[in-house]
């Protein structure tokens, strides 16, 4: 409860920085909305109507009340309302990028187990390699990869597109795995560095010492508390999904909240951008205290301090 | 004491590959119009969509331009962002972060409210947003990338100043008559220098997968001028006919980054007391 009221400050900064979008690019929203065509009387009266006459910090005011109540505005571009918009795309969103992360966290906690148990060996250096690598390719280019190699010459996927229900699962298979590499990279890399640091505890080594079986050891003692370091980090891995969403759904056509936003910036549309982001934003605010949640659950010195 | 220490960096494997593809990002995007064959923009609309030959190394575009030469140009757009927008972002986190590490107080709420806010936004999402309300183009991308990347630099150096502030020299130094921005810029600040360091070497890998993603979206280097986002982003349209249009800048990208990454990674190794 505390750490929601902590968010409040920060929210309130976050609706600030969205609103400053609107107010810096467009001098004048309503000339943009109208077009250039519009005569001067028009453009005042929507002026007018949209309050853009009055003070900024009314303007501000007004935002963030009816962002409060659902308001985002409504698109220059199609004059749909904004926020219906977003809550209607993100079932699409949400469940790739759950799914990216499942299979994220499936498969690079494994792998940096494997690499920490083989530390300086053939494997564990192929692995750190590859999980760098995977660092390094930037979501674009690995889904253009994917789709050339596995959707072109292989023929074995779709190339794009979304079908709601279970006979769409094909078109998953791509995306999720253009977004899952940057993170299983990250918690590859985690898992293999906590579980190190846990290796050289004096508690493993009693456990050790009591004669536990090695993968007793292994799993029940050693990666339960490296797991804690992963946990923590799990919000910064959240927001390459989040971004990386954004360039996936684009490359495959995927009809979620980040094809909105990519829409949104080859039309100008300002209040769909802002929508868009102001919501990215919340949502990533929200998932890094359901982690902090996470994390005092997991850790329980924490639990017992507070 | 850190450039003894420093002697070491490219000594492993990891560190001769890193050290390769920066020296070469670094040769093309200096002695560009000697390597490239032919000047970037210039079409040559018989020649469109050429698979990679002798006379084109990698093939040509849709309007028949040479992917290398674009190539060798789109080297020193990927450095200037990586460079102008990493000492942007220093001077503001150095700024920041040490005002917040010395002065405590309502100063440091602030600036921590500041911090918080910007990390709030996934950091992509953040210059995408800036973008969009400075409007597209190369200077742009410098500020925007520099508006998010500080807050590294920031967190880091006021967490060294929060402990560097209460060791005894700064208390004989204070008592010695020297001034506040004497004791934090000539005499706190070098000590804390080193893990700002690595978050720049790791920044500059952050400022490049920016560049090439707001070239990618269209926001970022406007054509005709090529950088490898926008020559990837074009790729992307001929990505079954023309693969190689993709595949190289692609590549240039990710290798570029990688060794940004490996250098960052051997930085800490290096810089690390503990070690």
């Amino acid at each position: 409860m505390k750490r929601l009221l902590q968010a409040i400050p920060v929210l309130l900064g976050v609706s600030l920085i969205t609103y400053l979008l609107i107010f810096t690019v467009a001098a004048n929203p309503a000339r943009l909305a109208l077009g250039v065509r519009a005569d001067q009387a028009t453009v005042e009266s929507m002026q007018r109507e949209l309050g853009l006459l009055d003070p900024p910090w009314m303007q501000y005011g007004r935002f963030v009340w009816k962002a409060l109540h659902g308001d985002l505005g409504r698109s220059f571009s199609t004059g749909e309302a904004v926020a219906p918009a977003i809550w209607q795309r993100f079932p699409a969103t949400c469940k790739l990028g759950l799914l990216a992360l499942a299979l994220s966290l499936l498969l690079g906690i494994p792998l940096g187990l494997v690499s920490a148990i083989f530390q300086n060996r053939w494997i564990d250096h192929l692995l750190r390699v590859l999980a760098l690598l995977g660092i390094s390719m930037p979501s674009f280019f690995l889904g253009i990869l994917l789709a050339w190699w596995l959707g072109y010459v292989l023929n074995l996927t779709p190339l794009s597109g979304y079908l709601p229900g279970w006979e769409g699962w094909p078109y998953y298979t791509l995306p999720c795995l253009a977004l899952s590499l940057g993170p299983t990279a990250v918690f590859s890399r985690l898992t293999r560095s906590s579980v190190l640091d846990v290796l050289h505890a004096d508690y493993i080594l009693a456990a050790r010492a009591r004669g536990l079986a090695s993968w007793h050891v292994m799993l029940k003692h050693v990666l339960k508390n490296a797991l804690i370091p992963v946990i923590t980090t799990m919000g910064s891995s959240l927001a390459a999904l989040l971004a990386g969403t954004f360039f996936v759904e684009y490359i495959f056509n995927w009809p979620g909240i980040g094809l909105l936003a990519v829409d949104a910036i080859s039309n100008y549309d300002i209040p769909m951008l802002q929508g868009t982001v102001l919501f990215a934003a919340l949502l990533f605010v929200f998932a890094n205290i359901l982690v902090d949640v996470a994390y005092t659950w997991a850790d329980p010195r924490i639990r017992l301090r507070t | 004491m850190i450039h003894h220490k420093l002697k070491n960096l490219f000594n492993t494997p990891p560190g001769y590959f890193s050290g390769a593809v920066l020296l070469l990002v670094c040769v093309m995007a200096t002695l560009t119009p000697w390597l490239a064959p032919q000047a970037p923009n210039a079409t040559d609309l018989y020649q469109s969509l050429q698979s990679p030959s002798a006379q084109h190394w990698l093939g040509t575009d849709k309007f028949g331009r040479d992917v290398y030469s674009r190539l060798v140009y789109g080297a020193r757009v990927t450095l200037l962002v990586g460079l102008i927008s990493q000492s942007l972002s220093l001077v503001i986190g150095i700024a920041l972060g040490s005002l917040a590490g010395y002065l405590k107080g309502w100063v440091d709420d602030l600036i921590m409210w500041l911090i918080n806010v910007v990390w709030s936004f996934p950091a992509l999402l953040f210059v995408i947003a800036v973008t969009m309300a400075i409007g597209p183009g190369i200077v742009t991308v410098y500020v925007a990338v520099a508006l998010v990347s500080w807050v590294g630099v920031a967190r880091i150096v006021r967490g060294q100043f929060f402990v560097e502030r209460e060791k005894p020299y700064v208390l004989a130094l204070r008592a010695r008559g020297a001034t506040h921005t004497r004791i934090m810029f000539r005499h706190i600040l070098p000590n804390v220098l080193s893990p700002v360091i690595v978050v720049v070497s790791l920044g500059f890998a952050g400022a490049i997968v920016a560049e090439a993603g707001l070239s990618f979206l269209g926001l970022g280097i406007q054509p005709p001028d090529p950088s490898w986002g926008s020559m990837l982003k074009d790729g992307y349209a001929y990505f079954t006919a023309a693969p190689w249009l993709a595949l190289y800048p692609g590549l240039a990208i990710t290798l570029t980054v990688l060794a940004f990454n490996l250098l960052g990674d051997r930085l800490r190794e290096v810089l690390d007391p503990k070690t």
